[in-house]
């Protein structure tokens, strides 16, 4: 009896729902029987919408465009033409945002022999942007000789930098006395080194550069010598410098660009003195070091940075304003400061500096591989000549808020604002600053 | 100029850009209509995450409907609140039920691709893990074979036939999807196939090229392939389906496709198949008839990335909970300053940031679902004018489906191991009722109306499917009579326990027809909840309206 009743309790669970629909009406539910529904003349259709209309004429191109582009899998040949190129060892370079390309050319996989030299370094890189830098260069060398960490590389670096600009020496420059100059360097530099582990090493570099400092391009700036008092900026007629130093360093950073732990260190000491007609003569100290700190989760993060450089004339001599520690703009290649983002690229020149920046940066969207971080960041740095010479007052502030797209943590683009005494600045890069 | 000629210019000026605006807009009204629509992912990507985005509140109907919080009535829905057949949606097991092998084999042209012989390649994508190919039988039938990711064998084309499935006994139009296993032997590329490579570029297909495109594929015990075999559809492609605009398929005319509870409901059924990835670009228009003037046949496509699969492997963490790109989510991110977690990154991470260890299921599960935050890969007009209404209707047909039903429809899948067969029906069903409850609560689960022995009848179909037991339930009525010029009179108002209404022969003497609203009142709940309208004639039902 028990199973019958249980029999009858599956076949009725199981019917249930189909017995509670199967119902009979006295109506056709699916009957084609629709409501009077009025329909919208075309002209109330247009009153609703009209405001939609002049977006569509924008629309319709963009989405021929993307159709074209899925249709025709242009984005695959893309990729294809550049893994082809990379491939081949040439890593082309664009920079829509400033008008600039180049290329950085592998040319032991140019040639096919990365195979059987993998320890051999054979680069050359060209790059070109608009009224900002040409910049050409080459490196040989090898790697891990006899198996181990020693390293040794040679390179030679020619740029061009048409509009550099330059407000003076010291924390307390005017902006109003904005002026610009040119600037063209060739260098050679010889480098041996050590790495003790994928992380840590140490390189010994012996170096000659010629700087020949000419008058800006810049239309709307003046130029240097018209701006500041005759023999007040050291080095306005460019010098030759030979240079001898050391550098040790360590990376364990996670990832290079958007790390979410570990950090990046070193320190430098080099002596620089100059040649033929040049006076210079000083030593150069640099200590640099960043931490990256996940915050109870990767996609919280706190980034740390600290720059600190001082440049100590040795006995008479001096040191040139072009090699003098730079502070302003976004602190990435091309230009040649370090991050205060809310100033001018440049904005500060001096024998010293002291750099902090702080960036929070925390994930805001994720789709497979792609992610955005939105970003609060604070930039606090001063310039000053002597130990003495350095004053609270002078540090100088940047606040910023911003946002990264990245794939595969490549940054793609990063679009920040920062503000600060001298107004804002808006970016839009590929990089981070640190 | 005087002040007065200046005005009139203006007027002159006002009207002429509304005037060019409104036969712009008539051009683009009609630009679908009968035209081929085009999509693909970055169309897509483009138009739903940003373009529609930004512009949606400068329809001004979009922006009064979110301001006072209205919802627009679906369109294709006639008298009795019923979706009748249409060429995109077809009342299948939810009017008459199939019955279990019927549910199993779907829809079917064939008994998919015979394997018995070469399999010739004809075209196809060779890109990457992921190859696709279209395939000629030995009978002459061609087939597009997808294949599983390496990582996840019996995923992907498990999650397209059962899916498939589902989609056809629901209603709507899908290929016929099979599953084929055949010995890698058995592809040959066809004379003259050309297949898209790696390059994207269109290449002549060898035999070394196929080779090299099926090495990483992974194979069962016995060394076969596996793949999901769709028929290739009779007649020529016409473009995509459009989610929005307007479709020459639609027997009601000019109406837009986001008003189409048929369209609508696509995201309540993508919810239960966790079909993140249905979008325009993944349907077709076919023209099937034997005329030129025939309208185009809609299907619904590309089912690979439902339940716990996407293409290229397990389905990623944050699909069913946002967008491509969500606003919505990444502001309150932003503003939270990232100390938000937001729920699919609480799901992950409790079940620690793993997917099922069966790789054959995938990421499926029901943890924190919510079938009223579900959200597809693009947010469609259509699936954010979703009604309560509209959801009723597709919750009613989720309802359909019994235990067994959805047993036989998984069991398509060809899955080898039984206990993931058993897992994903599980999961299946549980969202089934989760989704029932969900909408039956929500909207006014009130159906079956029908006129008998001087009663008004329905049934309640929350108590029926059990989520709310057969005591403690007050049925409120309003009782309006409409005299001929529509103009309504309350004229009664009584709550009942019973789901039968006692129609007072009073009520009727004068009026030519009867309104009677009713809402539902559940214990340990303050309100009642909407109302359902139904409309009484002559003694017979001549409407039904649930509220939006």
């Amino acid at each position: 009896m028990k199973h019958r009743v249980s029999i009858f309790l599956i076949f009725a669970l199981i019917l249930l729902p189909g017995a509670v629909l199967a119902q009979e009406l006295s109506y056709d539910p699916y009957a084609q029987n629709f409501p009077e529904i009025r329909e919208d003349s075309r002209v109330e259709n247009a009153g609703k919408h009209f405001l939609v209309y002049p977006f569509e004429i924008l629309r319709w191109p963009i989405d021929k465009i993307l159709v074209a582009l899925d249709e025709y899998h242009v984005p695959k040949k893309m990729q294809w033409g550049y893994d082809l190129l990379d491939a081949q060892g040439i890593t082309p370079r664009v920079s829509l945002g400033r008008l600039g390309a180049g290329v950085d050319v592998d040319m032991v996989r140019l040639v096919h022999k990365k195979g059987d030299y993998p320890d051999l370094i054979a680069k050359g890189k060209v790059y070109w942007a608009h009224d900002v830098v040409f910049d050409v260069g080459t490196e040989i060398g090898l790697q891990r000789i006899a198996g181990d960490g020693l390293h040794t590389s040679a390179s030679f670096q020619y740029d061009d930098r048409p509009e550099e600009h330059f407000y003076g020496i010291g924390p307390d420059t005017s902006r109003g006395e904005g002026s610009s100059y040119n600037m063209e360097r060739t260098q050679v530099d010889y480098n041996i080194g050590y790495d003790f582990s994928p992380l840590m090493g140490v390189d010994l570099k012996v170096g000659y550069v010629n700087v020949n400092i000419k008058d800006g391009e810049d239309g709307g700036r003046g130029v240097i010598p018209r701006t500041f008092a005759p023999g007040s900026i050291p080095g306005l007629t460019g010098d030759d410098l030979v240079s001898v130093g050391i550098v040790w360093d360590r990376d364990s950073r996670n990832l290079k660009a958007l790390s979410t732990e570990g950090g990046y260190g070193r320190l430098g000491l080099s002596f620089v003195e100059g040649v033929q007609s040049s006076r210079a003569r000083y030593l150069r100290y640099q200590a640099e070091v960043s931490r990256y700190l996940s915050l109870g989760s990767p996609r919280r993060v706190l980034a740390v940075h600290a720059y600190a450089e001082h440049n100590d004339e040795v006995n008479d001599g001096i040191v040139p304003f072009h090699q003098m520690a730079k502070l302003g703009g976004y602190g990435t290649y091309p230009r040649l400061g370090h991050p205060l983002r809310a100033y001018d690229f440049n904005r500060f020149f001096d024998e010293s500096i002291l750099l902090l920046n702080v960036e929070y940066r925390y994930t805001i969207w994720e789709y497979n591989d792609f992610k955005i971080d939105a970003l609060l960041s604070w930039d606090e740095g001063q310039v000053f000549g002597e130990f003495s010479d350095l004053q609270l007052r002078d540090f100088r502030e940047s606040y910023g808020l911003g946002f990264r797209l990245s794939l595969a943590n490549n940054i793609l683009f990063s679009v920040e604002m920062n503000h600060g005494d001298e107004g804002t600045n808006f970016y839009v890069k590929s990089a981070t600053p640190f | 100029m005087s002040k007065v000629q200046h005005r009139s210019k203006l007027i002159v000026l006002t009207l002429a850009v509304f005037f060019a605006s409104s036969a712009l807009g008539a051009h683009f009204a009609q630009a679908a209509n009968g035209k081929k629509a085009q999509h693909g992912l970055l169309r897509d990507g483009f138009d739903q995450n940003f373009y529609y985005e930004g512009t949606n509140f400068l329809h001004l109907e979009r922006l009064y409907r979110a301001l006072f919080n209205k919802k627009a009535r679906a369109r294709d829905v006639n008298v009795y609140d019923e979706v009748p057949d249409s060429r995109f949606f077809q009342n299948r097991h939810a009017r008459k039920r199939f019955s279990l092998s019927e549910l199993e084999r779907g829809y079917r042209e064939s008994e998919g691709p015979d394997a018995s012989g070469k399999l010739l390649v004809t075209s196809g994508k060779l890109e990457g893990l992921h190859p696709g190919f279209f395939v000629q039988d030995v009978r002459g039938d061609r087939y597009l074979f997808k294949f599983d990711p390496v990582s996840n064998f019996e995923l992907a084309t498990a999650a397209e036939v059962i899916a498939s499935r589902f989609y056809y006994a629901i209603g709507y139009n899908v290929p016929q999807y099979t599953i084929v296993t055949f010995k890698p032997e058995k592809l040959e590329p066809a004379p003259g196939a050309r297949a898209y490579d790696d390059t994207g570029f269109k290449r002549p297909l060898t035999a070394e090229k196929l080779e090299e495109s099926v090495l990483f594929l992974p194979q069962d015990a016995q060394g076969r392939f596996r793949a999901s075999a769709s028929k290739i559809l009779r007649g020529e492609i016409f473009g995509n389906v459009p989610f929005q605009g307007y479709d020459a398929d639609n027997p009601r005319g000019h109406v837009p496709q986001q008003d189409m509870r048929a369209m609508r409901a696509v995201c309540v059924f993508a919810s239960w198949l966790n079909n993140y990835d249905v979008r325009e670009s993944n349907s077709l228009n076919v023209l099937q008839g034997n005329n030129e003037d025939d309208p185009a046949t809609p299907y619904l496509i590309d089912f690979n990335s439902a339940l716990g699969a996407s293409a290229a492997g397990s389905k990623p963490p944050m699909y069913g909970y946002e967008h491509m790109f969500d606003f919505g989510e990444s502001s309150k991110s932003f503003l939270s300053l990232g100390l938000w977690e937001k729920p699919w990154q609480r799901k992950w991470r409790q079940a620690g940031g793993r997917p099922h260890p069966s790789e054959a299921i995938g990421y499926f599960n029901n943890i924190d679902f919510d079938p009223g935050r579900y959200k597809t890969q693009f947010p469609y007009f259509a699936f954010k004018d979703l009604s309560l209404a509209d959801a009723f209707w597709a919750a009613k047909i989720v309802m359909s489906f019994s235990d067994d039903d959805v047993r036989a429809m998984v069991k398509a899948g060809e899955l080898t191991n039984d206990e993931d067969v058993d897992y994903i029906a599980k999961t299946l069903i549980e969202r089934r009722d989760i989704i029932g409850k969900y909408w039956f609560d929500k909207a006014n689960p009130l159906d079956h109306f029908d006129v008998k022995g001087g009663q008004l009848v329905f049934q309640d179909l929350a108590v029926e499917r059990g989520f709310h037991p057969r005591d403690g339930n007050v049925y409120r009525y309003e009782v309006i009579e409409s005299d001929a010029n529509g103009r309504g009179k309350k004229i009664a108002s009584l709550d009942s326990k019973d789901s039968a209404l006692t129609l007072d022969s009073a009520w009727r003497a004068d009026s030519s027809n009867l309104d009677i609203l009713i809402r539902v009142g559940r214990q340990n709940s303050s309100s009642p909840g909407p109302y359902v309208r139904v409309e009484l004639g002559s003694g017979q039902i001549k409407s039904i309206t649930h509220e939006d």
